[in-house]
C-alpha cells in the first residue's frame, strides 16, 4: 500500500540561478541561463548553461581531496536555503542512521578524470591527487553528500542517464514504505564536462543556437549544469503540505539513445504516475515536460502529451532557462513545478515562438499565474529509461 | 538502521559468469568443492545471445556480461524477462569507455564515437537488456561501491515486495582500465544475477529469502581462497557468500551484504 511522502525541503542551482530565490527571479522575468559556450577546452559553437559560482568556487582545505566540478555544484546546492537546518532537525528527531541518500547523477565526478587524463598527457604521469577512490566513482555525489551530512543510512547513487534524479524519488519513496528508513535526502547533479559536450556533439543533438523546445525551429539541445536537493519524510514525521503523490517509471525496449517513436514507454510511466496518485488527467494543473529541444524528442513526447491530457492543461519545457542538465534534470524540473505551489507562477515554454506544427500540443512562451493542486515533471534518458513524478498540495 | 518487517522473497534463478565459470552450475560445482575450480581460470565468452547479433558486437563487454546472466537467470527461473523489473548494480561502471572517453577528450581533436557515447552511460547493461527482451517494466542502475551488492538487493527486494513485481537483480563488475586501475584492486571480471518473486510462484523456489539489516556481520565462509581474493576486490563479487549459502546442502543457512559502515543485509536462505 502506497502511502504518500512528504516533501519538507527543497532547493538547486542550476544556470537559471543558485538558490530558489534566484531560479524563482529567473523564471518570472524569463531570464534565461543560457549563454554563448564558454567552456574551458571546448570549441564547438553551442550555447551551455553554466552556473559561474562553481568556478569561482574554493574547496577548503580539509576537502581538497572531495574537489571536482560535479562535487562543488553538490556543495553549492546543499549550501542552499534552509536545506542543512531541515536535515539538521530531522537528524535531531530519527538519527543519522534512520536517514538515507538517494542521489542521481549520470556523469558523476568524470570532470575530474578528464583533467587527470590531460595531465597525464602533459606530464607522462597521473598524481596522488587525482586518484581519489571516492571521486573517480560513480557513486561519488552521494560519498560526498554523505560525507558532508554525516547521513550514515543507507546511501546510493543512481545512474540512469536523464532520469537519474527523478527516479530518486521512487526509490525515496520505497525505503520510506518499506520502513528502512525514515527520512530520505534525495538529491540529483551532474555538471558540464568535455565527454557531454562532445558526446552529444558526436550524436548530433547539440544545437548552435539557444535552444527553443517544441518550436518549429528547434534543432538541438543546450548542455547546462546543475545540483538540487529535497528532503523527504513519510506522511506520520511533518506536516508539510507539499507531498509526492505518485511515480511511475518505464523502459522503452526500443533503442539506447532514439525514443520509441509513439512514446509508449513515456506513456506507461505518466499513467503509472497518475493511477498511484489515484488522479486523472485533467487533475494535473502543471506539466513540467522533458522537452530537450531536440527534433524527435520533443515530437514524441509532445504528440503523447497531447493525447493523454486535455489542451487546457498548462504544460512548458523549462530548459530554455536551465539547458539540459541531465542526470540533474529530474530534481531541477521536479522542484521547479513543485515550487509552483509556492510561487503561484507556471513557467513558460521559453524560446518557443511557434509551435512545431507536426506537434499537437498548444504551448504559451508566457507564464501564468495559478494555484495549482497537482502538478507532474517527466524525464526520459537513454537506455530508454522513463519516470514520471506527480507532487500534490495536501491541503 | 531496522525494517518494520522483515523483507520476504523468493529466488527463482541464478546466473553467474566469471573467472573459471560459465553459468551458475559451473560456479556452483566450484563452491561446493574447491577441487572444481581450474587452475589457471579465465573468465569464458559472455555469450549474450539474446541480443541480436549486429548489436551485441557493439555491445561492450560490462552489457554481454550482465546480459548473459541476466539470461540465464531467467531462463533458470522459467520466467519470461518481459515480466520483470530490473535493478542493474556496479561499483566501476564501464571503466573501459570511460578511459576511451578520457583519453580521446585529451587529444586536440575529441573525436569519441557516438555509439561508444552513448554506451557509456551506467544504464547501458539495463537498456541492452530491456531492448533485448522487450521488457517496458522499470529498469533501474545502481552504482554505491562496495555497498553495491548489498544495496541492490535491498532495493530489489524492496522493489518486489513494495510494487508486488517480480524483479531481476544483475551485479556486475570488470576489472578497472586505464588510471582507474591505479585505484581499485578490482583485476578480476564476475557478474551474477538473481529473479526474485515476492510470493511463491508454481513452481519450486530455489530458496525462500528473508531479508533483515543488522549491525553484525555474518563469518565470511571458510572457502576456497579464490573466492575471497574474488568477494574482497570486485564490488559485484560481494554477493558471493549469499550464492555460497545457496550452493550448500544446508536446509538453512545465513549470509549477509555490507549496507551501510554499521549495517549488514542479512539474509536467511531457507531451500
Amino acid at each position: 500500500m502506497y502511502r504518500k511522502i512528504r516533501v519538507i525541503d527543497y532547493d538547486l542551482v542550476c544556470a537559471a540561478g543558485v538558490g530558489l530565490p534566484a531560479v524563482r527571479t529567473a523564471l518570472a522575468q524569463q531570464h534565461t541561463g543560457l549563454k554563448p559556450n564558454d567552456f574551458p577546452d571546448c570549441t564547438l559553437e553551442t550555447f551551455i548553461g553554466r552556473v559561474s559560482a562553481v568556478d569561482d568556487f574554493i574547496w577548503p582545505q580539509a576537502d581538497l581531496a572531495w574537489q571536482s566540478r560535479n562535487n562543488a555544484l553538490v556543495e553549492l546546492a546543499l549550501q542552499q536555503g534552509t536545506l542543512l537546518q531541515s536535515l539538521a532537525r530531522i537528524r535531531e528527531q530519527v538519527g543519522p542512521a534512520r536517514i538515507g541518500l538517494v542521489m542521481g547523477s549520470s556523469t558523476s565526478s568524470i570532470d575530474r578524470a578528464e583533467a587527470a587524463y590531460r595531465f597525464q598527457r602533459d606530464e607522462g604521469f597521473v598524481p596522488e591527487e587525482f586518484l581519489r577512490l571516492k571521486v573517480l566513482n560513480p557513486h561519488a555525489p552521494a560519498f560526498y553528500t554523505a560525507h558532508r551530512t554525516g547521513i550514515t543510512g543507507p546511501c546510493v547513487t543512481l545512474s540512469t542517464a536523464c532520469s537519474s534524479s527523478a527516479k530518486v524519488f521512487a526509490t525515496a519513496a520505497r525505503w520510506l514504505n518499506a520502513g528502512v528508513v525514515d527520512a530520505v535526502l534525495v538529491g540529483g547533479a551532474d555538471s558540464l564536462c568535455l565527454t557531454v559536450l562532445y558526446g552529444f556533439h558526436s550524436l548530433q543533438l547539440v544545437s548552435t543556437k539557444l535552444c527553443s523546445p517544441f518550436d518549429e525551429s528547434r534543432d538541438g539541445i543546450n548542455i547546462g549544469e546543475g545540483a538540487g536537493f529535497a528532503l523527504l519524510t513519510r506522511d506520520d514525521l511533518a506536516e508539510d503540505d507539499v507531498i509526492l503523490s505518485g511515480y511511475g517509471e518505464s523502459s522503452d525496449a526500443h533503442h539506447m539513445s532514439h525514443p520509441h517513436p509513439e512514446g509508449q514507454g513515456a506513456r506507461l510511466a505518466i499513467e503509472q504516475a497518475l493511477t498511484l496518485a489515484q488522479l486523472r488527467p485533467e487533475q494535473i494543473d502543471y506539466v513540467n515536460l522533458h522537452g530537450t529541444s531536440s527534433r524527435v524528442n520533443d515530437l514524441v513526447e509532445g504528440n503523447l502529451m497531447a493525447q493523454l491530457f486535455p489542451t487546457s492543461t498548462p504544460m512548458s519545457s523549462t530548459k530554455g532557462w536551465t539547458g539540459h542538465t541531465l542526470g540533474a534534470a529530474g530534481i531541477v524540473e521536479a522542484i521547479i513545478a513543485l515550487d509552483s505551489f509556492q510561487t503561484g507562477l507556471l513557467p513558460g515554454n521559453l524560446h518557443c515562438k511557434k509551435v512545431d506544427s507536426e506537434i499537437a500540443l498548444q504551448l504559451a512562451e508566457a507564464n501564468r499565474s495559478a494555484s495549482p493542486q497537482h502538478v507532474m515533471s517527466n524525464s526520459f534518458g537513454f537506455g530508454g529509461n522513463n519516470a514520471s513524478l506527480i507532487f500534490s498540495r495536501s491541503n | 538502521m531496522n525494517m518494520q518487517t522483515d523483507l520476504v522473497c523468493y529466488l527463482y534463478g541464478v546466473g553467474a559468469w566469471g573467472p573459471g565459470f560459465a553459468d551458475w552450475n559451473e560456479l556452483q560445482a566450484q563452491l561446493r568443492d574447491p577441487a572444481n575450480i581450474p587452475a589457471a581460470p579465465a573468465p569464458p565468452t559472455a555469450k549474450a545471445e539474446v541480443i541480436p547479433g549486429n548489436e551485441r558486437r557493439r555491445a561492450p563487454l560490462v552489457v554481454r556480461a550482465a546480459v548473459e546472466v541476466s539470461a540465464q537467470a531467467t531462463q533458470a527461473a522459467g520466467v519470461n524477462p518481459s515480466d520483470l523489473a530490473c535493478v542493474f548494480g556496479s561499483g566501476l561502471g564501464d571503466t573501459e569507455i570511460t578511459d576511451y572517453l578520457c583519453a580521446q577528450l585529451a587529444t586536440p581533436e575529441k573525436q569519441i564515437s557516438p555509439t561508444r557515447f552513448h554506451n557509456s552511460v551506467h544504464n547501458a547493461p539495463a537498456g541492452y537488456w530491456t531492448i533485448a527482451t522487450h521488457c517496458v517494466r522499470s529498469a533501474n542502475s545502481i552504482a554505491a561501491y562496495s555497498q553495491t551488492a548489498g544495496i541492490s538487493m535491498l532495493e530489489a527486494a524492496i522493489q518486489a515486495q513494495q510494487e508486488q513485481v517480480s524483479v531481476l537483480v544483475t551485479l556486475y563488475d570488470l576489472a578497472a582500465r586505464g588510471i582507474y586501475s591505479h585505484i581499485y584492486t578490482v583485476t578480476q571480471d564476475f557478474a551474477a544475477a538473481l529473479v526474485l518473486s515476492p510470493v511463491p510462484r508454481e513452481s519450486e523456489p530455489l530458496a525462500k529469502l528473508t531479508l533483515s539489516v543488522s549491525p553484525m556481520a555474518c563469518a565470511e565462509p571458510t572457502w576456497a581462497p579464490e573466492f575471497s581474493r574474488l568477494c574482497a576486490n570486485n564490488p559485484a563479487a560481494q554477493v558471493l557468500p549469499v550464492l555460497y549459502a545457496l550452493a550448500q546442502s544446508a536446509a538453512r543457512a545465513e549470509a549477509s551484504l555490507e549496507l551501510a559502515a554499521d549495517s549488514h543485509l542479512k539474509i536467511l536462505i531457507e531451500k
